[in-house]
């Protein structure tokens, strides 16, 4: 087991984190604390700003209301091992322990949030119980090395069920950046602070709200070839892409992106839709549509996998991307064969701007598509070279110059974790 | 969509199909003027008559292709093989589904070919016959893959999108049988498939309408032969899945896996592995029943349209329409034998199938994915002649447990409830989620927050009873997160944060460490007895965490009590369920 940080030297406080996330100086706590806390070295949480935005800060879900009615980004420093030491052993019974926690995960609020403002969890430290099941309806996770995140810890299990388990071997980084449940892994603290500033970057405060555009950035250089990140990277603005869940089903590549400082969500396929990266697509699917950034698909797949569970998990990504109301961009790099057409969008329906580079074969099997039918279904042919100044015509000719995300009515009511 | 269609034999000209047409598609396609219907922009055929031939127009005509359509089908040679392998036509389907002599066609004419210029006229049907039928009373719509046209040839997405177009509007279920390995007509094809016909049909996948369907109306798929392609969509995107045992059902055919270069030489990944039938596991029947996607198994076709039929018989036709209920008007005793059923002593099994069986109206129990994560069970019941949907842990199968396949089936089912609003009974007894390395590897955090998610947001009358033991979360999540609008208890509940000896054991480990290994025992013991205080029903219904204690004899009155008066008193529904939308599997 890797040694947590907290073993080797002093812990931050909550209020550490707070001052080394957020712009200097802007912190300003809550006046009212929560009920129930009683391990309280600091508040509960306030607000701040990131990049000049205002942000809620709480501790493991706390105060999460306050950002719900601002209608603003919140970040949960989550540590915490759940409600058991604070109403267990007060033995208040089950309502004072889970409902006796003002603005906790339990809060129907919470529950139903519809994802109007993004929803961030930081784990910092091990966290079991209520910070957990925070995290599990967060928009974004990011997991700091040698934390754990669980639903229940070690001791637990060694009790309930006789497993012997390590903190790691529990939920470790190592579990987590395999089953995409936490979308970054930071080696750092700083890492920690410098991806929430990085998600909310993209992201507008809320639902409906600015998108928050930048300059141009630098033209990247395209290298035509068959790996999605360069791909990925020859297209956006140099430097811009920001992947998430990058060791969760690896044929599929995600993450956000600027174009022309546009944000933008990417998702560049080079494979199989299997069960995996059906979830992997749809968890940012969702979030684009219900903060309004444009998606842009690359597409190099002969399809969905054969495997059990595949059908369902196929048609999952298939309605989420047929029922997202935000620009859509597929441009077919390779093949798009089968299913997978279907999968990913441009079977003709609702698509806004289908491109295929010369080459791209696009049809039920290899056969088909070998016949010629390569103009399927696309706007036109364009050169990888062309690709960058034709998406961004076309995002600049749909949005307007200052574009105010429109967030889909469907999609932000879907499962937040996937 | 609303261009309407016409037969072959009077082919109005189609619009030029702006509003399906691909953006931009690199041609200026001009207006299909000419009465046949026949003008393509790629290819504009030779010898276009002046005037469909006299001969083509008469009655005696059209009397003789129906005729020929409905009893050849895909020609003498293609019948007899189907019933060489001992199966059914898809009309013999369609005769043996719906009730005697209600199937009235659609789409008879329809087809790949252009039946005009054509030299032989070839298959009608287009791959699928369907239309309106009823079942068992109540109007439905069926699609039927055509197995004598389509094999190895492609299915006319675009019929089974007119045929769900018209069940949507007319509000009745739409009832797929699937038995084909389908490649769809994804695109235009002008020049190959031939008219605009072949265009509108052809090109237009149901796809759009199946994938934007919320739940509007009940979606059955029936898998009665092997399938994938196109045949497969709907499959993933029904409310309700039944395979006949020994099918194969994938959305991928093999060429497309090993054109992903899945396939190899690894049979395990093969089509034909994926969701067969799995000889070598028969308990699981089939791998897609294993993968918890489909709701039931049926071992000859005869029983998969009777699971059909029951089915629809607890729902309504369409979303917000009335329930359909059964004149039960027998008076609801009081029940003396339930608790009887239910051991006193916490850590004894029993089964909450009879419990269940008990508390609903006679021969109304329904299960739904019977051998998928069995330690929690859905059903479709009735109580009191109200549908009812039952979510129930099963203390027979790891003490109830709840696994994050469980949170998969719950949730499941709980969408399928609220998107047709019918009621849901919560009955309770589990020590909670199951905890272990390998549930948290399997994404058990997500898959429990989307319960409570689901949960909390429940629209439909729904009643949570803790018959036994009810801890922590899961109480939390099985109770609504107080969505529901009546949480009760059986007197010999146990409701708390956690199992009080876990919480004792893990909550004074300092202590307990300290103590000689003889006084351990004696110690988590008594602390375990002083957590557990207000464990039982009167603590938690002293602070409202449940809202009555009731006499386990008096669980169906009062269900059946509070969801006449529910029913009757609520609002209809004006807006769909927030989880009409959500995906059947995720």
């Amino acid at each position: 087991m890797s040694e947590a940080p907290a073993k080797t030297a002093k812990r931050p406080t909550f209020r550490e984190h707070v001052e080394a996330l957020v712009d200097p100086g802007s912190y300003v706590p809550a006046q009212h604390f929560s009920e129930g806390m009683d391990e309280v070295s600091d508040t509960d949480g306030g607000e701040a700003l990131i990049d000049g935005r205002p942000v809620t800060v709480g501790r493991s879900g706390h105060v999460v209301r306050r950002a719900l009615n601002r209608r603003q980004p919140y970040v949960a420093i989550s540590s915490g091992t759940g409600g058991l030491a604070r109403g267990g052993r007060r033995n208040l019974g089950v309502l004072d322990t889970v409902w006796g926690m003002s603005g906790g995960p339990m809060n129907t609020e919470m529950a139903s949030r519809n994802r109007d403002i993004p929803v961030i969890s930081a784990l910092v430290h091990h966290s079991f119980g209520d910070s957990s099941f925070f995290a599990g309806m967060s928009d974004y996770v990011v997991q700091l090395k040698g934390a754990c995140l669980a639903l229940t810890g070690p001791r637990v299990l060694a009790v309930g069920t006789s497993e012997q388990v390590t903190m790691e071997e529990l939920g470790g980084t190592e579990v987590h950046r395999r089953n995409g449940q936490a979308d970054t892994i930071a080696e750092s603290l700083d890492e920690v602070y410098a991806a929430i500033r990085r998600f909310l970057s993209f992201l507008p405060t809320a639902a409906g709200q600015p998108l928050p555009v930048t300059a141009p950035g630098p033209h990247p250089d395209l290298k035509p070839g068959p790996d999605p990140r360069e791909l990925i990277d020859g297209l956006v603005d140099r430097a811009s892409f920001f992947e998430l869940r990058r060791d969760f089903a690896p044929a599929l590549v995600t993450g956000l992106a600027r174009l022309d400082g546009l944000p933008v969500g990417v998702l560049a396929i080079h494979g199989a839709f299997a069960a995996d990266e059906c979830l992997k697509a749809t968890r940012l699917v969702c979030t684009c549509d219900a903060f309004g950034l444009p998606l842009v698909f690359l597409i190099d797949s002969a399809g969905p996998s054969a495997e059990p569970g595949a059908i369902s998990r196929a048609m999952m990504l298939a309605q989420a991307v047929q029922l997202a109301e935000v620009p859509k961009c597929w441009v077919v790099t390779g093949r798009a064969l089968g299913a997978g057409l279907l999968v990913t969008g441009p079977a003709r329906i609702a698509t806004d701007l289908v491109i295929a580079w010369p080459g791209a074969r696009a049809g039920w099997d290899d056969d088909a598509a070998a016949a010629g039918e390569h103009h399927w279904a696309a706007d036109g042919i364009v050169t990888p070279t062309g690709t960058r100044a034709t998406l961004t015509a076309h995002l600049g000719a749909v949005l307007g110059p200052a574009p105010v995300s429109r967030p889909g009515r469907t999609l932000r009511t879907w499962p937040v974790g996937f | 969509m609303t261009t309407p269609l016409t037969d072959g034999a009077d082919r109005t000209p189609l619009t030029d199909g702006a509003d399906h047409a691909p953006l931009n598609a690199g041609t200026d396609r001009p207006p299909t003027t000419d009465g046949a219907g026949r003008t393509s922009p790629d290819e504009v055929p030779d010898e276009v008559p002046d005037e469909v031939p006299e001969e083509i127009r008469t009655v005696e005509r059209l009397r003789e292709l129906r005729e020929q359509v409905t009893t050849q089908m895909g020609g003498p040679e293609a019948i007899h093989a189907i019933h060489a392998k001992g199966r059914r036509t898809a009309r013999e389907h369609i005769a043996q589904l719906t009730d005697p002599g209600s199937f009235g066609e659609i789409g008879l004419f329809a087809t790949f070919v252009d039946k005009v210029t054509a030299p032989e006229p070839g298959p009608y049907g287009g791959g699928i016959i369907g239309g309106h039928a009823t079942l068992d009373g109540r109007p439905v719509t069926v699609a039927v893959d055509d197995d004598s046209v389509i094999a190895p040839g492609r299915r006319s997405t675009g019929k089974a999108a007119r045929l769900y177009q018209m069940a949507l509007q007319q509000h009745r279920p739409y009832v797929e049988i699937a038995l084909g390995d389908a490649v769809p007509s994804l695109a235009a094809r002008p020049g190959k498939t031939g008219t605009a016909n072949a265009r509108t049909f052809g090109a237009e996948p149901a796809f759009p309408y199946l994938l934007e369907r919320q739940r509007a109306i009940p979606v059955v798929s029936m898998v009665l032969g092997d399938t994938s392609g196109a045949a497969a969509f709907s499959a993933g995107l029904c409310d309700f899945l039944v395979q006949l045992e020994g099918t194969r059902l994938s959305l991928g055919t093999n060429g497309t896996n090993e054109a992903n270069g899945i396939n190899g030489t690894n049979e395990a990944n093969g089509t034909n592995e994926a969701n067969g039938t799995n000889e070598a596991n028969p308990a699981n029947g089939t791998n897609a029943a294993a993968s918890g996607e489909v709701d039931a198994i049926a071992k000859t076709p005869d029983e998969a349209y009777a699971l059909t039929r029951r089915f629809l018989s607890y729902l309504p036709s369409y979303a917000g329409g009335p329930l359909p209920l059964t004149n039960d008007d027998s008076p609801i005793q009081y029940d003396d034998q339930i608790a009887k059923l239910v051991p006193a002593r916490r850590s004894r099994a029993y089964d909450m199938k009879a419990v269940i069986r008990r508390i609903c109206d006679a021969d109304t129990f329904f299960e739904l994915k019977p051998n998928y994560a069995r330690n929690i069970i859905t059903a479709l019941t009735r109580i009191g002649g109200v549908p009812v949907g039952v979510l129930a842990n099963a203390p027979m199968r790891m003490a109830g447990g709840l696994t994050p396949e469980c949170c998969l089936k719950a949730v499941s089912f709980v969408c399928l409830c609220d998107a047709f609003g019918i009621p849901l009974l919560v009955l309770q007894d589990t020590p909670g989620f199951l905890v272990s390395a390998q549930a948290e590897r399997d994404r058990a955090i997500v898959r429990v927050m989307t319960l409570l998610h689901a949960m909390s947001q429940l629209t439909v009358p729904a009643v949570s009873v803790v018959i036994r033991k009810a801890f922590g979360l899961a109480f939390v999540i099985l109770d609504g997160n107080r969505q529901v609008d009546l949480s009760l208890a059986w007197p010999g509940a146990e409701i708390g944060f956690m199992d009080p000896p876990v919480a004792a054991n893990v909550l004074f480990e300092p202590q307990i460490k300290q103590l000689p290994e003889a006084e351990r025992a004696a110690f988590l013991q008594a602390k375990a007895a002083e957590l557990g205080v207000g464990f039982e029903p009167y603590g938690v219904a002293a602070n409202l965490t449940i809202d009555d204690i009731i006499e386990p004899g008096d669980t169906r009155g009062r269900v059946a009590r509070h969801l006449r008066s529910a029913l009757a008193e609520r609002p209809p529904r004006t807006t769909p369920s927030p989880l009409a939308s959500w995906p059947r599997w995720y």
